[in-house]
């Protein structure tokens, strides 16, 4: 996992699952370095292979601290086993997806 | 909570029977061991061929019922922090069972997805969506979670083919594994019976070993081992086994039609329970199943290994290769054998040429007398190592000299004999003897009754150089003429005039008488000189020996010089001489009388 800061946006990527075993980590991660200044935050979901709805709930609770800052919460590049879960239940229509 | 399950296919059930489709996982209450078995899950789903979106579905609805199982737990009963996960795949659809024994919840009626925001309660929607047939019960015995997911039908007929492919390749296995159990049978058979070969005495032993190993390897009753004659050519019966219950399978019968079909065509030929050509020629028909195998060195036929059972079983691969093996094994056995012998046959006779040749060598003098006026010499090589030519050279009491030559018929140490004998007496009787005539009736007496036995003659010239009568006297039975020449070239050819010594018991032999002049030359020959030979100049006939011995003469040639001249005649001294073997003895006596 990695987290790193482009002003005004925090970039997280480099996860290869985000599952329950792993969400209260990343929770934990970008609490702490989503400091003064940052509002929006990236998600590359590039090389993420597995996503359960721990998963899903970890990425809401994102996009809600980007939002309270007044920024956005993206996802960027998630794959086709990552979509399939976002459609399935339906979040496809609540994150913005950016492909490329 | 139940729903509607899927209709029970037999093809499932008979998958779960047979096992090998089936996979169990068991684990502790952590999030990392639910992550573990799900992923544990995802690849034995993997080995069975199952496509991506496939494997994706289960990997996620598995790690939301995992989770459940986990999360549910009571951390103050550590009795409970344990669960199970089995996976079962059928032909057409993949169940799985979780077993846990946390306080369990209850499954909703219906599943829906919560609202957006919210940041849990969507794993019973994932389940539910992703499964065609759900069922849980909790007890205090522990709570179990069926779920099934019906495969595509795409996938469905994959599986069925690779069932198949696999029930084809366990086939093969399995045929593979009895070819190299028979392999190893036929291996450590030849071992042993390799090991025993060193013993055997006999080559029929030695087949019966071979028939005694093979019943017991190929489970066969009976088995008869024939080989061709050396002698004549036919199939005969070297060695058999179990044959003494068996109406068909007879030592001492000739060989049955299939022996003869697989001689003729060169292939085995099968003995099975519906071919009743056996018993049609041997009536009572008891084997049921066999295999003939005819066997080979090259192009040449080596005989026919037969092996037959009572019962109707064929022979399997693995009995056929052994067989096979041990028909090569005993061809190369049977090959070795046959020439050690000939080798020790070649080495017998060579041994009898080296004795006759010695005895040979020993009838010629070592050196001729040195006579006084005279001198001679003589040459002797023989054709084939041994032979039964001779010459001799001997004072005659005080009137002179007397020689001797001959050709005794036959080779080998009988000829030899016989020629060793014949000097021995001539050499007895010329002190009895005035003549050469009646020298040889009393050595025809003498000598009639053994050639009679034996089945030999001798062509035999004897000359007696008379010194006190100036006479040349030589009586001729049989043999080359002897050439008598003076200096000046007048040449006397003493003819055979009566039969070879040992055809008459009681005959009465006649002379040739020359003056004896000085500068006078003698040459006795034996036949070897006019029979042809291969890249080696020859005489055509007697004549051509006469007309050659009168030229020399009339040089003044010394014997020496005849003799010298007379091996270049003959091309004994080429190079390829020795490359060029003799017909026959080649053996000549040359005498010159030069009085001082």
């Amino acid at each position: 996992m990695n987290i790193e800061t482009q002003h005004p946006t925090l970039v997280i990527s480099a996860l290869t699952e985000l599952t329950a075993l792993t969400a209260s980590e990343l929770k934990a991660a970008v609490r702490l370095r989503f400091t003064a200044g940052l509002k929006d935050i990236d998600f590359n979901c590039a090389g993420l292979g597995f996503i359960d709805s721990s998963g899903l709930g970890t990425l809401i609770s994102l996009q809600k601290l980007a939002i309270e800052h007044g920024g956005k919460f993206r996802l960027l590049a998630p794959g086709p086993q990552v979509l399939q879960v976002l459609e399935l239940t339906r979040m496809h229509r609540v994150f913005e997806i950016v492909q490329s | 909570m139940t729903s509607k399950p899927p209709t029970p296919d037999p093809a499932a059930a008979d998958s779960n029977r047979v096992g090998g489709d089936a996979w169990i996982w068991r684990g502790s209450t952590t999030l990392q061991a639910s992550r573990e078995a799900t992923v544990g899950a995802r690849e034995f789903l993997q080995a069975h061929h199952l496509p991506d979106a496939e494997l994706g579905s289960w990997e996620l609805l598995l790690a939301e019922a995992c989770n459940n199982a986990v999360l549910y737990v009571d951390p103050a009963k550590p009795e409970t922090h344990h669960w199970e996960l089995h996976l079962v795949v059928a032909a057409d659809r993949v169940t799985a069972r979780i077993i846990d024994h946390s306080a369990g919840f209850e499954w909703p009626e219906t599943a829906g997805l919560p609202d957006d925001d919210s940041e849990s309660g969507r794993g019973l929607f994932i389940i539910t969506a992703l499964t065609d047939y759900r069922q849980y019960r909790r007890s205090a015995d522990g709570n179990r979670l069926t779920l099934e997911r019906r495969l595509p039908a795409a996938v469905t007929s994959e599986l069925a083919d690779m069932r198949r492919r696999l029930a084809q390749t366990e086939t093969t296995l399995d045929e593979m594994t009895e070819e190299l159990a028979a392999s190893f049978e036929s291996l450590s058979a030849i071992f042993r019976f390799t090991a025993e070969s060193r013993q055997t005495a006999t080559l029929e032993e030695f087949g019966t070993r071979m028939l005694e190993h093979l019943a017991t390897v190929t489970g066969a009753d009976c088995g008869m081992l024939r080989i061709v004659s050396p002698v004549t050519g036919a199939l005969t019966t070297l060695a058999h086994h179990g044959c003494e219950a068996m109406a068909d399978c007879q030592p001492d019968h000739s060989p049955v039609p299939p022996e003869a079909a697989a001689v003729r065509t060169r292939q085995d030929q099968w003995i099975e329970a519906t071919t009743d050509t056996v018993s049609v020629e041997h009536g009572s028909a008891s084997i049921q199943a066999g295999l003939i195998h005819p066997f080979y060195d090259g192009d040449q036929l080596m005989g026919v290994l037969s092996l037959g059972r009572k019962r109707a079983e064929p022979m399997h691969a693995g009995d056929v290769s052994v067989i096979h093996t041990f028909a090569e094994f005993f061809a190369q056995h049977l090959l070795s054998r046959r020439q050690a012998e000939a080798a020790v046959q070649a080495s017998a006779v060579r041994r009898e040429i080296e004795l006759a040749a010695t005895i040979q060598r020993s009838l010629l003098p070592r050196s001729l007398p040195n006579l006084p006026h005279f001198s001679a010499v003589g040459h002797c090589e023989s054709a084939l190592m041994v032979g039964g030519d001779f010459y001799d050279l001997m004072p005659w009491d005080t009137n002179g000299y007397l020689f001797v030559i001959a050709d005794v018929m036959g080779k080998g140490v009988g000829a030899s004999m016989m020629a060793a004998v014949t000097r021995s007496i001539i050499r007895s009787l010329p002190q009895i003897d005035q003549s050469p005539a009646s020298l040889l009736e009393r050595a025809a007496r003498l000598l009639y009754a053994d050639f009679e036995h034996l089945e030999m003659f001798v062509t035999i010239a004897v000359g007696m150089v008379d010194t006190k009568r100036s006479l040349i006297r030589v009586s001729n039975l049989g043999h080359c003429p002897v050439l008598i020449c003076s200096p000046d070239g007048i040449l006397t050819s003493a003819e055979p005039e009566k039969p070879p010594l040992g055809l008459e018991e009681d005959p009465h032999y006649s002379e040739t008488s020359v003056p004896l002049v000085p500068g006078t030359r003698i040459l006795a020959y034996t036949d070897g000189l006019t029979d042809p030979r291969d890249h080696r100049t020859h005489f055509e006939t007697p004549e051509d020996v006469a007309r050659w011995f009168g030229e020399i003469v009339r040089t003044g040639a010394s014997a020496a010089a005849i003799k010298s001249a007379l091996l270049d005649r003959l091309g004994s001294d080429s190079p390829t001489a020795n490359a060029s073997p003799l017909v026959d003895d080649q053996t000549f006596l040359v005498i010159a009388c030069d009085p001082s």
